[in-house]
């Protein structure tokens, strides 16, 4: 592989790895506190899942830049991530030793966010599936296996949530709106993709996967009778709002700062401890 | 919400054995949970999922049991009967 095409792939990875790990991290935060016991062990499995996915990712990743896994995942300045920024952003209550954490959590929100990147990310697996570099290929047909119960996961909650009364289904109906700029800007392109297209290691850009997207958000808000916040249009899809971008060049929100602080703080005391 | 009953075969031709519930609002969930649950380490080659209100439950000793004395049908004092518990028992002991 060319030198640029390697580093090109290597940035790439990136993108897809912290994705995994900051919704991973986000949601494994319901750990205790999901709606029902099963539930708990479910979403938390499926939030080890994301992080089991991450390193993967992070492993091809450090082989192509001549780096270290662990590194790439907690050792990288706050400005050096590249996951969307509605990935980042707190779904459950934060914990306050006064008690005062009660409240302010939204199990739909995290329902929402989870079922719907897992839509996009099965369009971004399938374009990874064939790449002409067998470890990414082979690592993704792995990761494919598991997102098909993710994805099983999340419809299920999708229709139950939609389909209950009140509260629900307003609540998944609110984190969709209040979300839809945030996962418009999932689709936003890491720099190098036209150069990994062209080389085989790519299918399709991020950008490009946006449309079939669109379109299986639109059947399932459909299958359940929920509003969905864009129309087609014989030009096209017409989006009222424009998306959060940004993070995929390493802008993030205030979130961010955060949740960098608290997933860093254990290597930073000691970065060359060994586990 | 359902209460599904779980039964787990660990290895193929072994017979399914009762290991525990879950509750789920349907059955899609269900299996899901009944999979983190009772197989996360792979510990399962099948499960089975019956909803509780399925099961017909015999609870009642007075049906269960009869009414009248019918030891003699064990065959609790015949010579071979009586070797048999006393070398179980034995075997008992040496593997406690």
């Amino acid at each position: 592989m060319r030198a640029e095409v390697t580093s090109a792939l290597g940035r790439y990875l990136l993108t897809v790895a912290d994705d995994e790990l900051i919704l991973g991290y986000r949601d494994s935060e319901w750990t205790g506190i999901a709606p029902l016991v099963e539930e708990d062990v479910a979403f938390s499995s499926l939030a080890q899942d994301e992080i089991g996915h991450a390193r993967l990712y992070y492993m091809l990743a450090a082989d192509l830049l001549e780096s270290d896994a662990d590194h790439l995942a907690l050792g990288r300045g706050p400005d050096d991530y590249y996951h969307a920024t509605v990935l980042e952003t707190r779904t459950t209550p934060k914990y306050d030793a006064s008690g005062a954490h009660r409240g302010g959590g939204d199990w739909a929100r995290a329902v929402a966010r989870r079922f719907l990147y897992d839509l996009f990310d099965d369009l971004r697996t399938d374009a990874l599936v064939s790449s002409s570099y067998a470890p990414l290929a082979g690592a993704v047909q792995k990761i494919r296996r598991e997102e098909q119960y993710h994805l099983r996961h999340g419809a299920a909650w999708w229709r139950a949530l939609a389909s209950a009364e009140g509260e629900a289904r307003e609540r998944l109906e609110g984190a969709l709106l209040a979300l839809w700029p945030g996962l418009l800007g999932l689709f936003e392109d890491a720099p190098g993709e036209d150069l990994l297209v062209a080389e085989g290691l790519l299918s399709r850009r991020t950008s490009d996967l946006r449309d079939a997207w669109l379109e299986r958000v639109q059947d399932h808000c459909a299958a359940v009778g929920i509003r969905f916040p864009a129309e087609r249009t014989a030009a096209g899809w017409s989006i009222a709002v424009s998306p959060e971008a940004g993070g995929r060049q390493g802008r993030h929100g205030p979130a961010w700062a955060e949740l960098y602080d608290e997933m860093t703080m254990v290597r930073r005391l000691e970065p060359e401890a060994v586990w | 919400m359902q209460i599904y009953e779980v039964f787990r075969q660990e290895r193929e031709g072994e017979p399914m054995v009762h290991v525990g519930n879950v509750q789920a609002p349907g059955d899609d969930l269900a299996r899901q949970y009944a999979r983190e649950v009772y197989s996360r380490r792979g510990e399962a080659t099948r499960l089975w999922l019956v909803p509780r209100a399925a099961i017909e439950e015999i609870g009642d000793a007075y049906f269960l049991r009869p009414p009248i004395e019918r030891s003699y049908r064990m065959g609790e004092a015949y010579r071979v009967t009586v070797q048999k518990r006393r070398q179980l028992a034995q075997e008992g002991a040496h593997e406690s």
